[in-house]
């Protein structure tokens, strides 16, 4: 009975014209990114009228990018690096933050935990940008406008980090963690020799997540920073299209750049992802 | 002496869970505490980047009640909801719906749409600006095949329509996933006993199928709304909030009081307005779709 | 517990290691004295001052001057309030406008540069004693006026000729003949009328026309909005006419109009000359310059709008007579106003630019930016008002948008744009 009720809406005419419809689809929502790296490759005038992959294929608008950066105040190599370094910074310390915190929040009971995850659930409530202005106070008081600080402190710990790790962990059964105590495994030892290990897909969805949205923020730095040298490359990038907009090439050059980095990491952590995704929607 | 051994662990442990999250309310008091008392202070004072605030009591108050930008750019958002939650929720469904009914290529598909939701903001908008652009690829396709051309971001009345298919591009696949487990979850019985019944597709969608999803489309319907009232990226690159304002959203409006106006102090008040008005959608929201199935 | 401490220690040493990072850079600045000097973010004009503080630097004159691009992010404006905010702002700015020094001096930032140590000679020097009335600000000068670029209107040489046009559009008349004749060629417009969307496009479209019809009258003055006129109405009603026969597009985003043909000519100011020189060279040498055009050309010359920017001083500095020391060295010098127009082609604020000798040889041989400098004393600064983006935003919003898009007749428009600007102007005094 239930094999064939698998097999029976596969071989339907219309589950053939869905797949087809699907795979249609999926081009389509690939196209822009297709359209980026095409008109990255192809000279300015070109870009507009030439089909898609005919045309001239060039790296000059890489090489204008990397070449004529001093010479328009655009170190895009310089920011490259400036958004790696904020980002790894940022999404290290989140997951080392979350795992611990996570695990004390699942595992251990102490006095003020629920009014500590109450406060999380909270603070996950209201939203980031209430508090931008007066944070920007802050970060001004303390001296740090225009520092990798500025862009790194306010985010080195996340609640939301905390409350995915912590809910994933509450699944891992105890027995684990009382053999490795007998053992005598320390607190770091049973997070990343145990937690961890165990909870991979959750702690790739907190890193990934962490990671794409410092290096896709764009207000906050946009707020804080203003040297070029310390810029991370998503402000760099707009300041530079919106001066230079009409060089179509090396602005589509620079979002491959800019995009690259996400895609990469999402097609090689595709698996985890996935994994984590279908854990943190139940 | 292996019970007291035990007792000792606990009562560490304990103080470590109770250190670890000190650390975290720490951070969160210098982080998010602090911040959040310079809100309420900003809010009813005046304040201009160098000097010491000074109490103004209504003032930023009437301010912002006699801005008209930051009242249309709050209609925007009702504009921008207007597109963006049909359009979305269509294609997050027929995602989810298409995902559940492929033989091949399941993981390929998801990830396809996928991508667009790991993507970046600065890039992305770029791109479609250049797409949607009056020469743009899309424009001339349209001139080659159709023989007309749109005024995808030249026109006041298509600019946020335009800006909603960006942010459809990027979320479907993310809410799609969302629909699609709610849908897998749905017991087959159900359907048998729909098909039984003889009921046609379109009363099946809206009387069995939507009804059992509700969770996840009211996961859908927050998430859409607070994108709504927090976008940012899109506008600024694509429209900079034109022409004739009709893409200015909220946070806009609050950067650029701040930052352009110089008016801190009453940007501050606009996020709070933002950040009530947003909370009361979502509740009102809730409380109108929210309903708790029961599986029979 | 050794854990929780070594977490602790970790981040608090990132703490330390990323609050160190602006540490030494503004010890530095304090204990060799220098003088920090932003410029615009235009490559003619780092060009200038790069040789000009190299000269100072090595003529030990005075304070070294370390030379900076003003670091723009999105703009000028927000990158010096971002660094005033940090407490690392420069000593010297220029590319500041009009309204950006109301807000600054309202923020108390600036410096009074009247009663500085050799102001009077230097001004005399230049022949700017007119020039700094129009920069009074509540009896101080607060900017000091580097340059002034009214805006004029190129037009494609050839295509007039292909028209058969022999005299150069002056009039709205002139200009709604020679677009009926180009626009009925394929994809083809008379003329840009608007240069963009942002506020500050509104200089070069709503505020140009209007001094151009107004002969210079005011649009914004002591809290007022003033353009509720004859002048008003006249430009509302040509960019009305030119909308609705589709003599332009919505908008020309992707290539200068100019280069491709699109349009027979546009509003331009002097720094395009070195940007087309750059880019498009075949195209400048097709381009004719003429006033802003009007309902009737009057005698003598048309107004128009001097986009005009100006040097300043911040309070903060601890190096200010320093400072006017060098700018007094830098202004009063014949050779480098000459390497100034060389390196800009923008005509310099000063009253003596067209019977100066320094400047004859010049603008002889580059005629374009002759026509810009013989503009200058009929060109109009921006009105000095805090309320710059509101007031030039009100203008897109209610009025020259609804008028571009048919949806308010031009008296409507100009009534609601009025009466916005005053209701916001009033509230903020």
């Amino acid at each position: 009975m239930i094999d064939l009720k698998k097999i029976i809406p596969q071989k339907t005419v219309g589950s053939w014209i869905i797949t087809i419809l699907m795979y249609l689809l999926a081009i389509t929502w690939l196209y822009p990114y297709i359209w980026m790296v095409m008109a990255s490759l192809k000279p300015t005038p070109e870009i507009y009228h030439t089909d898609l992959f005919s045309g001239t294929l060039t790296m000059e608008n890489y090489q204008f990018l990397f070449d004529s950066a001093e010479k328009i105040n655009r170190p895009f190599l310089k920011s490259l690096f400036n958004s790696f370094f904020i980002t790894l910074t940022v999404t290290v310390s989140v997951v080392i933050t979350s795992a611990f915190i996570g695990y004390a929040m699942a595992k251990i009971d102490f006095r003020g935990r629920a009014q500590v995850n109450d406060f999380i659930l909270f603070q996950m409530v209201v939203p980031a940008m209430v508090l931008m202005i007066p944070l920007f106070v802050l970060i001004k008081q303390l001296g740090l406008i225009n520092t990798y600080s500025a862009m790194i402190l306010p985010v080195m710990m996340s609640g939301w980090g905390i409350f995915m790790m912590a809910q994933a962990f509450k699944g891992t059964p105890n027995d684990y963690i009382d053999a490795a105590k007998l053992d005598r495994a320390s607190l770091r030892q049973i997070v990343f020799n145990l937690m961890v290990p165990l909870n991979k897909a959750i702690v790739a969805i907190v890193a990934l997540f962490t990671f794409t949205g410092t290096w896709d923020n764009f207000m906050w730095p946009l707020i804080v920073m203003s040297d070029v040298e310390k810029m991370p490359l998503s402000v760099l990038l707009a300041t530079f299209s919106k001066q230079y907009g009409t060089d179509v090439g090396p602005v589509m050059a620079g979002s491959v750049l800019q995009a690259l980095p996400l895609v990469l990491l999402f097609i090689i952590f595709r698996k985890y992802f996935l994994q984590g995704m279908s854990l943190s929607l139940k | 002496m292996k019970i007291g051994n035990i007792n000792i662990v606990e009562i560490k442990e304990s103080q470590i869970g109770a250190a670890l999250a000190i650390s975290f309310l720490l951070f969160n008091v210098i982080f998010w505490a602090y911040p959040f008392l310079w809100l309420v202070i900003l809010s009813v004072t005046e304040w201009r980047f160098f000097d010491v605030p000074t109490f103004s009591g209504l003032k930023n108050f009437f301010a912002v009640l006699y801005d008209p930008e930051f009242w249309r750019s709050l209609w925007n958002v009702i504009r921008f909801l207007g597109y963006y939650v049909p359009i979305v929720l269509a294609c997050s469904l027929g995602f989810a719906f298409g995902l559940q009914h492929i033989g091949r290529g399941k993981v390929f598909i998801a990830l396809s749409f996928l991508v667009a939701h790991i993507s970046s903001g600065v890039a992305y908008s770029l791109v479609f600006e250049k797409i949607f652009s009056s020469t743009g690829p899309l424009n001339t396709f349209l001139a080659d095949w159709f023989g007309f051309t749109i005024p995808w971001l030249s026109s006041p009345n298509m600019a946020m329509l335009s800006i909603s298919l960006v942010v459809t591009w990027k979320f479907v696949g993310y809410y799609g996933l969302i629909l699609y487990s709610g849908l897998v979850a749905i017991p087959q019985e159900i359907y048998d006993a729909a098909k039984l019944d003889n009921t046609k597709l379109l009363t099946k969608l809206f009387k069995v199928t939507l009804p059992m999803i509700n969770a996840q489309l009211v996961m859908v319907l927050v998430f859409a709304i607070t994108v709504a009232f927090g976008i940012f990226t899109e506008p600024y690159m694509i429209t900079g909030g034109g022409p004739m304002e009709s893409t200015n959203m909220p946070l806009l409006v609050i950067y650029e009081t701040a930052f352009n106006r110089l008016q801190p102090s009453r940007a501050a008040l606009m996020a709070i307005i933002i950040a009530v008005v947003s909370y009361l959608v979502i509740k009102i929201m809730r409380k109108l779709l929210e309903k708790n199935v029961e599986l029979v | 517990m050794k854990t929780i401490i070594s977490i602790f220690l970790a981040g608090s040493l990132l703490l330390l290691g990323s609050c160190s990072e602006s540490g030494p850079t503004t010890e530095d600045a304090t204990t060799n004295k220098v003088i920090k000097l932003w410029v615009a973010p235009d490559e003619s004009q780092e060009a200038f001052w790069k040789i000009v503080v190299e000269r100072w630097n090595k003529s030990g004159l005075g304070t070294p001057v370390e030379l900076k691009t003003i670091p723009a992010v999105e703009s000028s404006e927000k990158a010096i309030l971002t660094a005033l905010v940090a407490d690392n702002a420069p000593d010297i700015s220029t590319n500041i406008f009009s309204g950006f020094s109301t807000q600054l001096a309202s923020l108390g930032q600036l410096q009074d540069l009247s009663v500085m140590d050799g102001y009077q000679e230097l001004v005399s020097v230049r022949h700017m004693e007119t020039i700094m009335q129009g920069w009074d600000q509540d009896g101080k000068k607060y900017v000091f006026p580097l340059y002034s670029n009214p805006t004029l209107i190129w037009w494609r040489r050839d295509i007039l000729q292909r028209l058969g046009i022999i005299k150069i559009p002056e009039t709205y008349d002139d200009v709604y003949a020679l677009s009926e004749q180009y626009a009925a060629s394929d994809n083809k417009y008379g003329m840009q009328i608007m240069t963009g969307k942002i506020w500050y496009d509104r200089w070069f479209d709503f505020i140009s026309f209007y001094y151009a019809a107004s002969n210079g009258a005011p649009y914004v003055k002591d809290g007022k909005a003033l353009y509720k006129n004859e002048a008003g109405l006249a430009v509302l009603t040509f960019m009305e006419t030119i909308y609705k026969n589709g003599w332009t597009a919505l908008d020309f985003e992707s290539d200068d109009p100019l280069t491709t043909g699109l349009v027979v000519g546009g509003v331009r100011g002097p720094w395009s000359i070195s940007f087309f020189e750059r880019m498009y060279p075949d195209t400048l040498k097709k381009i004719i310059v003429g006033p802003m055009i009007t309902k009737h050309k009057g005698d003598g010359k048309t107004f128009t709008l001097a986009d005009s920017k100006g040097l300043v001083i911040f309070k903060n500095s601890k190096v200010k007579e320093e400072a006017f020391a060098f700018i007094s060295w830098v202004f009063s010098n014949d050779e480098i106003s000459l390497l100034w127009l060389e390196k800009t082609s923008l005509p310099p604020a000063r009253g003596d630019l067209m019977d100066n000798v320094i400047f004859k040889n010049f603008y002889n041989t580059h005629p374009i930016a002759r026509q810009y400098a013989s503009y200058v004393n009929v060109a109009v600064p921006s009105a000095f008002t805090e309320n710059t983006i509101d007031v030039q935003k009100t203008m897109g919003f209610e009025m020259v948008d609804p008028v571009k898009f048919g949806t308010k007749s031009p008296e409507a428009a100009l009534a609601d744009a009025v009466r916005r600007t005053d209701k916001i102007l009033r509230a903020e005094h």
